[in-house]
């Protein structure tokens, strides 16, 4: 029972001794391939310095781990105070040392590339749950949003949207963007329909029946079916003109004519934007999108003032970030709580409408067409966490409310009973 | 720590194999079992006292069993380490399930402990637990060696994962082992195919297998539940057998040679084949020293029906305290059974496509029991299967995954057959050409695997139950 037989392997290794010398030299050179590969990827990693933030990802990343919360001072005091080897001990120092090599390995984004391209060779149509789309779109795909939260979502809104409408007179309307893979239906893989788009979209229309319910999805997929640019490529949000055209809708349900479309001037301000999308997806050779301001006269006769930084400037636009990876976040500074948007030099006797916004990112390229009627309250939910109920009461010249959020959002969005708190 | 991680790769094998080959011989299995405690011990560890209590307790049995050879007193050192050994196993793998079941009785309330499982504990259990047996047997030398001896119970390649290496196979080579540039060589071949059917293969796998069970139950289809199974039925062969093919790897790069533990189970033609060729040493190790003890074949009818329930319950409970894990070994104990008392008779007169459609069907059903802990879920996606509870037969979404996922799975049911490497060494031996390819492709492989790990998002370790 205990004789050795022979192991699959060592058919091979018996192979290999049939051809000893020319096997010599090519194992010696496998050896060292593989010793340069991992001891040059480890020194590399090391040695190098730590980078800290990740344009690509748009995220912070995991720097040298340490061992102890405490890396000063003596030995036994740091014992006592329980920072010695603390952080090795609760397992802190080797789950970040996972990251830490995953974050900081040299040439990170060349391994990303070869899985992309791998996957894409192995005729995936898609990595990391981004598909290879027509046209040189990438598009994210994801087959089961959390209806349960969605429902939970909108019955928030709804009562608030009563609450608004009835006890304060104010009138709020719901508008709802696709997600890519909503808008997107013609420039998705063959065999990858409309389906599920379909499906959490006849939920959502159903669920909002009892709001001032606005279907950006229709209008915009069927501009996109045309072969408009109304959604970026490698980004998750839609254009400018994708924009401009949702801006079309909402403001004729609020009743007022909107502006046409050649009174604006088209500046191209960036041709080199890689989106959210293109982050995850790994496919390098994607093409970047084009980002347009579209301008106006007396644009800059107006003040973006971000309450969480006490920051402002003229007119919508923060054109430093057209320097850096995140480019959307030029439309009136990106994420943030809290934001206004007011016209410079207004006679105090000719009240512009205040228009209270909350919304997600699509918003923020909204904000320019917007601001032609109103003033702008702007709030992002998902940092502003105080009742919107409480807040309209509060700011008597909120004289509307728009919800924008594009459909991922509304789904995925925690805090919505926040809109509520205190009332009733 | 496992293999598959870049912390092992970058970090902990650079490391360990600049100490091993860099300290003299006599020092190596020092070295091996230090690195091997902090190989076990990242992360949890706590658990690495119980290990070396564990090896305490059988090196002091199998010295006693050795020198007190011939009286009962050395028997009586056997069943004393028979009992430790399976006592820790039982409270820190089973405690908590008797308990709860226990609690499911009225009047009866035992709080679980939720103890973290030390990864790997039925691993090097029944690997220390073999050596005071093969002691005991004279199937192997006693080992005075202490640091020799823990060098083998905590041996990194194998601790986690296996294959579970009996004492007798490797008590030479913990003596003294050959090391050669061909042996590490092919080690590195070894260990990098063992990376491409984990990470390429069933972490690939593994996600659509997530995928299609985590639908939500109304808006199942039959087409995905079908495609979810066999997406799973890849995920753990590829998973497990890359682990033995890794620690396989690393064995040989460290001048060990461990026996094969699968050989391309879903080509059997039966399901008592199946089980020659799955996880073969923990069969071995269940054959050795259990079901031979207890008499084998060599048994009356009824005594053998009892063996081979008793080892394929153990078997099944071994894989993880809950029932879906028994009830698993106990489907396949019926499946041997049948096959046993008539149905291999039967089965060799059919054309063999029909004996692996046979094969791969009870198995496919098998891997469904396996991977439900939640039986009930379990139920439901066994119906879904069949038509009960899904929506259509197929949608657009799981048309697509097929569709776009064809090459892929054509490249792993190939790969599940001896045929490419029945290919590969024919070139190997004919054409120099082909052994130069061999290396370029072994390294790009690396780098590709490392591409993976660098951008994976599922990288799941299957025996956190075991």
């Amino acid at each position: 029972m205990s004789e050795k037989k022979l192991t699959e392997q060592d058919e091979l290794l018996e192979i290999q001794m049939k051809h000893k010398k020319e096997s010599r030299i090519i194992d010696i050179v496998t050896i060292v391939c593989m010793l340069v590969i991992i001891y040059g990827l480890s020194l590399g990693t090391l040695i190098l310095p730590d980078k800290e933030f990740s344009e690509a990802e748009n995220r912070a990343l995991q720097q040298k781990p340490r061992l102890s919360t405490e890396m000063e001072g003596s030995i036994v005091e740091r014992i006592a105070a329980g920072k010695f080897l603390d952080r090795l001990i609760d397992g802190r120092f080797t789950s970040e040392i996972s990251k830490y090599f995953s974050d900081q390995i040299p040439a990170r984004d060349v391994f990303v590339g070869i899985k992309g391209v791998s996957e894409i060779a192995l005729f995936k149509m898609q990595n990391n749950d981004v598909m290879l789309g027509k046209d040189g779109y990438i598009i994210e795909r994801n087959d089961y949003p959390d209806l349960e939260n969605l429902h939970k979502n909108l019955s928030a809104i709804t009562a608030f949207s009563d609450y608004v409408k009835s006890e304060l007179n104010i009138p709020v309307k719901v508008a709802v963007a696709g997600r890519g893979m909503d808008t997107l239906t013609s420039y998705t893989p063959a065999l990858y329909d409309s389906t599920f788009s379909d499906r959490i979209w006849d939920e959502l229309i159903a669920e909002s029946a009892g709001v001032d319910f606005i279907n950006l999805r229709e209008p915009l997929k069927e501009m996109a079916d045309n072969g408009e640019y109304v959604y970026y490529k490698t980004d998750h949000h839609w254009t400018t003109k994708g924009a401009y055209n949702a801006y079309k809708i909402i403001v004729e349900q609020f009743g007022i004519t909107p502006t046409e479309g050649n009174k604006f001037r088209v500046e191209t301000a960036s041709e080199s934007f890689l989106g959210t999308t293109w982050s995850s997806a790994g496919m390098k050779w994607v093409k970047p999108d084009t980002i347009e301001y579209y301008r106006y006269d007396g644009d800059e006769n107006f003040v973006t003032h971000i309450i969480d930084t006490d920051k402002s400037f003229d007119g919508f636009y923060d054109r430093s970030y057209l320097d850096v990876k995140d480019k959307y976040s030029s439309f009136i500074g990106g994420n943030n709580a809290h934001v206004t948007v007011t016209a410079k030099n207004q006679p105090s006797d000719a009240p512009r409408q205040k228009l209270l916004l909350i919304k997600d990112s699509f918003g923020h390229s909204l904000v320019p067409f917007l601001a032609q009627h109103f003033d702008l309250d702007i709030i992002d939910l998902r940092y502003f966490k105080e009742s919107m109920s409480k807040y309209i009461s509060e700011n008597p010249d909120i004289d509307g409310v728009l919800f924008l959020y594009n459909l991922d959002s509304l789904t995925s969005a925690a805090t919505m009973n926040i809109l509520n708190a205190g009332i009733k | 720590m496992v293999f598959s991680s870049l912390e092992f790769l970058l970090a902990f094998l650079p490391v360990t194999l600049i100490l091993y080959f860099f300290v003299p011989l006599k020092l190596r299995n020092i070295v091996l079992l230090i690195v091997s405690l902090i190989f076990y011990g990242w992360g949890e560890p706590i658990y690495v006292f119980l290990m070396m209590f564990t090896i305490a307790v059988d090196y002091v049995c199998g010295y006693f069993v050795d020198k007190w050879r011939g009286q009962r007193r050395s028997r009586n050192m056997l069943i004393f380490s028979v009992i430790i050994n399976l006592a820790i196993l039982g409270f820190f793998k089973y405690y908590d399930f008797f308990v709860t079941n226990l609690s499911l009785i009225p009047g009866i309330s035992i709080p679980p402990l939720n103890l973290g499982l030390p990864i790997g504990i039925s691993f090097y259990t029944f690997q220390s637990l073999s050596y005071v047996i093969d002691v005991y047997r004279m199937d192997a030398r006693v080992q005075k060696n202490i640091a020799s001896f823990g060098a083998y119970v905590t041996l990194y390649p194998q601790l986690i994962a296996g294959p579970i290496v009996r004492y007798q196979d490797v008590d030479d080579q913990l003596r003294e082992r050959e090391h050669s540039v061909a042996l590490f060589a092919s080690g590195i071949r070894t260990f990098t195919a063992g990376m491409c059917k984990k990470i390429l293969f069933a972490n690939t796998a593994g996600a659509l297998w997530t995928h299609f069970s985590s639908i939500p139950t109304d808006q199942r289809t039959v087409l995905g539940a079908w495609i979810g199974i066999i997406c799973y039925t890849f995920q753990i062969y590829f998973d497990f057998s890359g682990y033995s093919d890794m620690a396989i790897g690393l064995g040989k790069m460290l001048g060990f040679r461990f026996l094969e533990n699968f050989n391309y189970p879903y080509i059997s033609k039966s399901i008592t084949e199946f089980w020659r060729r799955w996880h073969i040493s923990l069969s071995t190790w269940f054959r050795e020293y259990v079901y031979i003890p207890l008499g084998g074949n060599r048994v009356g009818k009824l005594k053998l029906y009892r063996n081979l329930f008793v080892v394929w319950f153990l078997t099944g409970f071994w894989h993880g305290a809950s029932w879906n894990y028994i009830l698993w070994g106990i489907y396949y104990f019926i499946l041997l059974v049948i096959e046993k008392t008539f149905l291999l008779k039967v089965l060799e007169k059919l054309p063999s496509f029909v004996q692996h459609i046979y094969s791969l069907f009870f198995i496919l059903f098998g891997w469904l029991l396996f991977v439900s802990e939640d039986l009930g879920a379990g139920f439901v996606y066994l119906g879904n299967m069949f038509g009960v509870g899904t929506y259509a037969i197929a949608d657009s979404g799981v048309i697509f995954d097929i569709v776009r996922n064809l090459l892929f799975f054509a490249i792993l049911v190939i790969a599940a057959t001896p045929l490419p490497k029945k290919i590969f060494y024919k070139l190997y031996d004919k054409s120099n050409g082909i052994r130069v390819l061999t290396s370029a492709v072994t390294v790009i492989l690396l780098v590709v695997t490392i591409a993976y790990l660098v951008d994976s998002s599922f990288n799941p370790f299957l025996y956190f139950r075991f």
